[in-house]
């Protein structure tokens, strides 16, 4: 019989997110899932036997449920808005800035099959520009849960304490299970996966690239390389004590299934570029180009943000 | 700043349904109907006149600034009525979470609503000299949201209100609340894709306490609606959505209030038709006073011609 995480950790995402809306909805009456004809495959039945007024189906309209969304937050409702990320981040930036931003309205938007979960279906379903959109919104909360336990923990957090965030959904593997013993780092911390005293190398990931990241440590251990991997669930607001505990490293690597440019990476390095004891940054993610279609495997792989990828980068750059 | 402000206390009522059917009696606005708790018809076409006057004393006071002027003079009879009479602001006796909620979508016409709010009693005058710029202004040229003064939306962004509005209605359904909301558009704004999104949703959901008055004044920035982009009949848009349609005069105070109180188990859209810059007869229907700077012999001819107008209403309401 495996623990409820590992049980977790074995289920699709959608699964998951269903799941915790149902356990939410059992205890809080206030909550609210707004969906934009992205209910189904979601698994809401359950919650919707529970609490039936939670579901609020908008159709194929991303402006209005953001704007609904945040109607029925600023009521007093807990909200959650999922969809795919890409529609619910870049294409209703507009909305996102005046009603989560302006507005600080309270609603926690959820973007499912980002980064390149759905690369089959070409460059406009990938969602590589999702957390640059939603990270230069100010008082933002942008989170990336690495597996499942940590994605339902974090959904439960917000739906108790809602504020305006931003969830990112993406999953490679359905066994990835980082938190297996059911620890999660709170939001806005990040966490100490793997450690070696006189690290020189830190691998700083967020999402789901994170069981890449530790991979690439084993065989980077392997190659003598004394390595720290950093879980960044919290993208924002970033855990700059993390990162300047990286003081006097030689590097920092940081991995993301983002684009190079504006999400994670990019985020780390605005910080450490302002210290002088900084470790050099190498940051890995997806290229700044649209993609062809492809299965994420692939996809991930000809980006280098695999295990072999990511160590490989890392040697090189040491100069080894 | 220099503030002319006429307030006429904050008086409301409930008792709509009858002052409707008074209305309806004595006919349009001939200045004697009374409406709500005590304003007469008389009254609201002297807070349209105050409220187009305030209008000019922030372009007075600002003559480097180009306001939305023509947007919102166009709707000061529908801000005069909404918050004057048809409303319970919570600045009364109605309970606060059951207040009926207003949500400017056209943001730019903020220059109407801060007098409106002013004479409903939720902003004061310490608000308005706190001046309109800078992190201590309470107003401005675009509304931000603070509910306590009965501001519900960050306008500035068109199109977003009437979702927002419609959230507003579906929340009050699920809380059980009487509260109506009330949205308040452009015709201009209704280019944007996100209206119709909304629409969609509340025509669906059958909001029945959404009421959209839509400030009809034919022009946009660009020019006339006609030509920029033909809205076409928004009458027969709405109601396809599922919208209970009516057509009023939005000058005519009475008119207005009377379609205000109609109730039903769908969302109603009130196309109140306006002239863009009214009550200034050198901005009436033109589009370069769509936002622009107000000079001080412009500022003296509107004072005149509003000091005129508040005349006329004085002299049929006799």
């Amino acid at each position: 019989m495996p623990s409820e995480e590992l049980r977790l950790c074995g289920l699709d995402a959608k699964q998951v997110f269903g799941e915790t809306m149902a356990l939410i909805a059992g205890r809080d009456e206030l909550l609210s899932v707004v969906v934009s004809d992205y209910g189904r495959r979601l698994n809401l039945d359950e919650m919707r036997e529970i609490l039936p007024q939670a579901f609020v189906q908008v159709g194929i309209a991303e402006q209005s449920q953001v704007e609904v969304a945040a109607a029925l937050a600023n009521e007093g409702f807990h909200v959650l808005a999922p969809s795919y990320a890409t529609f619910i981040t870049s294409r209703v930036l507009d909305q996102v800035r005046v009603m989560l931003g302006m507005m600080e309205s309270p609603v926690v938007l959820v973007g499912l099959s980002a980064g390149c979960e759905s690369a089959s279906l070409g460059a406009s379903h990938m969602a590589l520009e999702d957390l640059a959109c939603m990270r230069t919104i100010p008082g933002m909360t942008v989170v990336c849960p690495a597996d499942n336990v940590e994605l339902s923990s974090i959904l439960q957090e917000l739906a108790a304490n809602p504020r305006p965030a931003y969830v990112r959904i993406s999953q490679y593997e359905t066994d990835a299970c980082i938190h297996a013993r059911g620890q999660h780092t709170e939001i806005g911390k990040a966490e100490v996966l793997r450690d070696t005293p006189d690290a020189e190398v830190a691998l700083l990931a967020t999402g789901p690239l994170t069981s890449e990241a530790l991979r690439a440590a084993t065989k980077l251990t392997r190659e003598g390389v004394k390595v720290r991997v950093v879980e960044f669930a919290t993208v924002k607001p970033l855990d700059t004590n993390a990162l300047d505990a990286l003081a006097g490293m030689r590097l920092a690597v940081t991995v993301e299934d983002h684009c190079i440019n504006g999400g994670f990476g990019s985020s780390v390095a605005e910080h450490l570029s302002e210290r002088d004891d900084s470790p050099r940054v190498l940051r890995l993610g997806m290229p700044d180009v649209y993609l062809a279609a492809d299965t994420p495997a692939k996809t991930l792989a000809r980006a280098g943000l695999d295990a072999n990828g990511i160590a490989s980068a890392t040697l090189a750059r040491l100069g080894r | 700043m220099p503030v002319s402000w006429h307030c006429h206390g904050s008086v409301r009522g409930r008792a709509l349904a009858a002052t409707a059917s008074e209305i309806t009696q004595s006919g349009r606005a001939d200045g004697v109907a009374r409406i709500g708790a005590g304003l007469s018809s008389t009254e609201l076409a002297l807070r349209a006149i105050d409220i187009r006057r305030q209008v000019i004393e922030f372009a007075h006071a600002h003559p480097d600034t180009p306001f939305h002027l023509g947007g919102s003079l166009s709707c000061a009879e529908i801000m005069a009525v909404l918050l004057g009479t048809i409303m319970h602001t919570g600045a009364g006796d109605v309970p606060w979470e059951e207040r009926d909620r207003l949500v400017l979508s056209k943001g730019h016409a903020s220059l109407a609503l801060w007098p409106a709010l002013l004479q409903a009693g939720l902003l004061s005058k310490e608000d308005f000299d706190r001046g309109m710029f800078g992190p201590e202004a309470v107003i401005g040229k675009q509304p931000r949201r603070d509910t306590s003064r009965g501001i519900e939306l960050s306008g500035g962004s068109l199109g977003m209100g009437l979702g927002y509005a419609a959230g507003l209605a579906l929340a009050a359904r699920r809380k059980n609340l009487p509260s109506r909301i009330y949205c308040v558009m452009g015709d201009g704004e209704c280019d944007e894709g996100s209206v119709w999104e909304a629409a969609s949703f509340a025509g669906h959901n059958r909001l029945g306490s959404l009421m959209v008055i839509i400030d009809a004044n034919g022009l946009q920035l660009d020019g006339p609606t006609s030509q920029v982009l033909d809205s076409g009949p928004l009458t027969g848009k709405f109601a396809a959505f599922g919208f209970d349609v009516q057509q009023v005069d939005g000058h005519d105070v009475a008119a207005l209030a009377n379609v205000l109180t109609t109730r039903s188990d769908r969302p109603l859209v009130v196309v109140a038709h306006t002239v863009k810059g009214k009550g200034l007869s050198f901005a009436e229907n033109d589009v370069k006073w769509h936002d622009r700077c107000l000079d001080e012999d412009g500022y003296s001819r509107a004072v005149a011609e509003l000091e005129a107008a508040r005349k006329e209403v004085l002299d049929r309401a006799e």
